[in-house]
């Protein structure tokens, strides 16, 4: 084996600090130690994070719910308090992998793991996304890829609960550079989608330290389809959180998961959405225009019906 | 009157498994043991024109990088005492491939390098830094672009038509015709493959994990050029193989020869990724299929032509269209299975073999032909009913299909069902109901096992077999203790080592028939020795008994037809000083199975419910119906149904190898997107035997029922996935995607 450092950061300054240069952080392993096995990354340190001060806790709130990034997704899954305000929350934790995996996982590595694109997996491949010249995706194995993408890379973003947070407009706290930064979920992602190396906005040693989810928006619900039916990757998923004011939808955001680089909305299905009553009708527009401009390739043409059914159905959840 | 044969046994070696105490392949603790890890290659055909193995060679704790420039030449070669090894299980010649015997390569992931160190960590490491260059050459691992080539394998059956299939078919006055697809698929054992090797002079142990002890030492004693006898496999136990350690893997060879090289024990254990090309798998099947018919539903003329892809190195040939011949009633046929090569691993036998990748094709051909009759499925199948082999015309042996039929259709409710696609509907969910055959062999190959009974009424019984999972510990230790006349837990059963008396490999649900028989025959002949030593006395009350009217109960050889009339039997070996008595018995099959057909049957009726909107399907109900001979231990039977089911399951919805053909690579080589069932994707399944009274197929009236469970299912699930949404999906698996 590769000899490396691993090192317990006691603060998130040295925690940045630590892994900055050729280290990565360590909280459950799933994905980390997933890529190094893979051959992807040969990190010299990885700075373990799970002795952060606070970075275990759920603190309910009335203007806004704080999760620390530590909190496992088994946690999230089975946490009553965030089942009643965020179900779509509890929702996204409880489709993620296994029981098992679920256990570790944690929040933090669940919003920054990378792509699970079997060309950027695959030990034999350089792909674009690690420096490569080609998507090999792109005129290749291409079911499980995206719709929408802003770069040349065509692999989705896996991560359930970016798209559960996106739908409910939460902000991820990043220690940046010796201070903590707030970024909405949209800036965690961006880079993204330009950038065909990146996973999300984060550069090396930026650390997610926990995520604020703000409380006006009552309602929230996410569904997601896999081949499997239960520990698979979603083939599309999709989460949408909104207010009833009565029986109108206000503050809707809908958003999809695995068509894009990153959790994937638009203002147009959302604009539209407001002070709407659902219906049939209302959810299957919204589902046309946030679908808009979709691009399957050779093997993934499935997503937009699928993804068209599931935002019809999450909507229904949503208010039902 | 029986004591356990036909009563629910728990599995006599769970505990161990469950606790840790049964020792698999790679968990044997061997002193001074060193690691090999296996080095990939890239290309999927081509030559190697360098490898560079200094840098891994630097890595501290490596102790020997093995390429193709410094591995010495294996066999095949004869034995240096210059007997040809018996044939195995396989009676093919074996041209399986060894590992790094030249530059070329003939599959993507081929091994070329295999490092040896100190620890596995450091093996591991240093095998990422063999560098390798390649001169690629062009390859084909797309089955269909190949299609055209097929050409008919040299071992199997050849492709002789029955009476005049073509001028039938253009008679027909109903015809269909249908082309389906299965992908390859892998096998996905629980526990990867590996091997420990260590040399003594010119004698070879290696613990391994394989289907057939027997079969590996003649591999290995070829590969190696020693005698048969210098080779000791030991496999007590196996998580899994499903025909995947059935023939001869690259890996224990590998093992061997470094073990021998370094005059030191060595392990080799594949990654779950390395068994995607380290052992075969499913081949790519392509079937079309016609069928001809009367009004009145009377098959007329059935063409059943498949291909599937074999090796650039080995021919392998899967037998696709064998049952077919013997299905259903028909005077005019022609069912070739033909193979063409690709530049992948050599495909192997991969539960139910053949079998179920034809019967999906000709049970969605059949349910595709009952529509454009208008002729309900199941009543289909008894019009065509075969009363006696449609293939040799001999009656059967047994056969009680039709009883499976009814039975099944009472069961599941059968008469409820509307003909018509996307009739039947619960909420949003589309409901379809199907239904098709399964066929299975019921084979028996020589097999022998010794038994000792001591005085104090304990038993050893032993035979080369295997225990893959079916359950043959139980088994062997049920028939022995029936005949002996002992308590289960007085029986101590070993299997999986060549210091055993020969049986066949564990594959093609045959080990009950074969093994069990010899261990029944090993029990007869410690009675009979019984019956001589105890009538040496002259007062013997056993007097003028006849050999078959004896029995052991409860330390009693008494008479069958009098049991007031017995010896005690530790009494007769005290008599005569035994403190123990062994008997080895081999048992063939009868010259009188000869004269019949001889299949085990089923019948299955499935239920699904699909989201038309999201095109997902659930399996919510199966009832499998079995006909396959007696049922020697009901438990592990069910069990073994239970899981042919779910396979089946898996098959018809999930199961596919990807490969992105530009560069013959397996995309999916891991269980994270190589898909098979969990719980939630398993509903109602309910399993039930009929059994069958057969004196013909062998002494226990057992058949093959390991892989029958699954055969059916596929085309069932296919054939209600059609009821249901009106899609006749041909190509599986049937993922969402083809639904939508």
């Amino acid at each position: 084996m590769k000899a490396f450092e691993y090192v317990t950061a006691q603060t998130p300054q040295s925690a940045t600090e630590l892994a900055a240069k050729d280290g990565r952080f360590i909280a459950g392993g799933v994905d980390i130690l997933g890529e190094i096995k893979d051959r992807i990354v040969e990190p010299k340190r990885l700075v373990n994070v799970k002795a952060l001060p606070n970075s275990r806790e759920i603190k309910p709130g009335d203007q806004f719910w704080t999760i620390g990034a530590n909190v496992t997704v088994a946690q999230l899954a089975a946490h009553g308090g965030i089942a009643k305000a965020f179900p779509g929350i509890a929702q996204a934790a409880a489709e993620v992998a296994s029981p098992q995996i679920r256990n570790v996982a944690t929040l933090g590595g669940n919003l920054a793991q990378h792509s699970r694109c079997w060309y950027y997996r695959h030990p034999d491949v350089r792909c674009l996304k690690e420096g490569g010249s080609t998507c090999y995706a792109r005129e290749g194995e291409n079911k499980f890829h995206s719709l929408f993408t802003g770069n040349p890379c065509i692999s989705p973003t896996p991560s359930n609960l970016g798209v559960a947070l996106t739908a409910l407009e939460a902000t991820a706290h990043v220690q940046r550079g010796g201070k903590a930064v707030k970024l909405s979920m949209r800036e965690l992602y961006e880079k993204a989608w330009s950038n065909p190396l990146a996973h999300h906005s984060l550069e090396a040693g930026e650390l997610i330290l926990h995520v604020e989810i703000p409380t006006p928006k009552t309602r929230s619900a996410y569904m997601q389809m896999a081949e499997k039916h239960d520990f698979d990757w979603a083939m599309v998923s999709c989460s949408a959180a909104a207010r009833m004011d009565g029986n109108k939808l206000t503050g809707v955001r809908v958003v999809l998961g695995q068509v894009a680089p990153v959790p994937y909305r638009s203002d147009e299905a959302d604009k539209f959405l407001e002070g709407k009553v659902l219906d049939d009708a209302v959810a299957s527009r919204a589902a046309d225009l946030l679908l808009t401009g979709a691009t399957p390739f050779q093997h993934n043409a499935y997503k937009v019906p699928l993804a068209h059914a599931l935002i019809r159905r999450t909507l229904q959840k949503l208010v039902g | 009157m029986a004591r356990y044969i036909g009563k629910e046994m728990s599995r006599v070696d769970g505990v161990a498994k469950v606790t840790g105490k049964a020792k698999y392949a790679a968990e044997f603790a061997v002193p001074n043991v060193a690691y090999g890890f296996i080095v990939n290659g890239s290309i999927a055909k081509g030559a190697i024109t360098a490898i560079d193995t200094q840098e891994a060679e630097r890595v501290a704790g490596v102790i020997r990088v093995f390429t193709h420039l410094n591995t010495p030449k294996l066999g095949p070669k004869p034995a240096s005492n210059e007997q040809a090894p018996p044939r195995g299980a396989q009676e093919e010649e074996d041209k399986s491939f060894r590992a790094l015997q030249s530059e070329r390569i003939f599959f993507n992931a081929q091994p070329i390098a295999l490092v040896i160190a100190e620890t596995y960590e450091a093996a591991r490491f240093a095998a990422r830094l063999v560098k390798v260059t390649y001169s690629p050459e062009p390859h084909v691992t797309d089955t269909e672009t190949v299609r055209e080539g097929a050409r008919q394998p040299k071992q199997g059956p050849p492709p002789k038509p029955r009476g005049n299939p073509e001028e039938a078919m253009r008679n027909a006055p109903v015809k269909i015709e249908a082309e389906y697809r299965i992908p390859i698929e892998h096998h996905n054992p629980m526990e990867p493959h590996g091997a420990i090797a260590l040399w003594q002079d010119e004698k070879l142990t290696i613990f391994d994990k394989t289907q057939g002890v027997y079969s590996l030492r003649e591999h290995l004693a070829s590969t190696f050029g020693v005698p048969p006898e210098n080779v000791s496999v030991v496999s007590p136990f196996v998580g899994g193989a499903f025909g995947s350690s059935l023939r001869p893997n690259y890996y224990p060879a590998l093992t061997a020869m470094a073990a021998r090289e370094l005059k030191r024990p060595v392990k080799v254990v594949y990654t779950r990724t390395q068994m995607y090309t380290g052992h075969g798998y499913r081949p790519y099947t392509i079937q079309k299929i016609a069928l001809g018919a009367e009004q009145s539903g009377k098959l007329s003329a059935m063409i059943h032509e498949a291909v599937h892809n074999t090796s650039a190195t080995e021919e392998f040939n899967d037998n696709t269209t064998n049952f077919t011949r013997q299905v259903y009633a028909c005077p005019n046929l022609f069912a070739p299975t033909r193979i063409t090569n690709t530049d992948l691993s050599t495909p192997v036998w991969m539960r139910a073999p053949g079998a179920v990748s034809g019967m999906f094709a000709l049970e969605c051909a059949m349910d595709e032909l009952a529509y454009e009759l208008n002729i309900d499925p199941l009543e289909l199948r008894l019009i065509n009913y075969a009363d006696v082999d449609p293939e040799s015309g001999k009656p059967w042996s047994s056969k009680a299909l039709r009883e499976c039929y009814r039975l099944g259709a009472e069961k599941f409710g059968w008469k409820d069902r509307k003909m018509e696609p996307r009739s039947m509907r619960d909420g949003r969910f589309l409901v379809g109901w199907g239904t098709a055959t399964g066929v299975w062999g019921a084979f028996q190959r020589p097999a022998s096992a010794t038994i000792t009974l001591r005085a104090n009424g304990t038993a050893n019984v032993a035979s080369a077999t295997s225990d893959i999972g079916p359950g043959t510990y139980t088994m062997m230790a049920m028939i022995a203790a029936e005949y002996l006349g002992v308590k289960l837990e007085q029986v101590n059963c070993e299997l999986g080592d060549t210091k055993f008396p020969r049986a066949p490999s564990q594959g093609g649900s045959q080990t009950t028939s074969s093994v069990g028989s010899a261990v029944y025959g090993c029990a007869l002949a410690i009675g009979a020795k019984l019956l001589e030593l105890a009538n040496q006395d002259a007062k013997s009350p056993l007097k003028d008994t006849a050999a078959d009217d004896i029995e052991m109960l409860d330390g009693r050889l008494q008479r069958k037809s009098d049991t007031s009339r017995f010896v005690r039997i530790a009494d007769v070996m005290k008599r005569h000083r035994l403190a123990e008595m062994t008997e080895t018995h081999e048992s063939k099959p009868s010259p009188e199975r000869q004269k019949y057909a001889l299949l085990a049957h089923g019948a299955q009726f499935v239920e699904v419910k699909v989201d038309p909107d999201l095109g997902t399907v659930h399996v919510t109900r199966v009832n499998e119906l079995t006909a396959c001979g007696k049922i020697i231990n009901p438990k592990a039977s069910h069990s073994q149904e239970i899981g042919g089911v779910v396979w089946g399951i898996g098959m018809a919805l999930q199961e596919a190898t990807e490969i992105d053909h530009r560069y013959g690579r397996i995309m999916n080589p891991n269980l994270q997107h190589y898909h098979v069932p969990v719980n939630a994707d398993i509903h109602a399944i309910e399993t039930s035997f009929v059994e069958e009274d057969d004196k013909i197929v062998n002494p226990l009236g057992v058949k093959g029922m390991g892989e029958l469970g699954m055969v059916g299912i596929p085309a069932a699930i296919a054939n209600a996935v059609f009821h249901a949404t009106g899609k006749r999906v041909r190509e599986l698996p049937i993922t969402p995607d083809k639904l939508l």
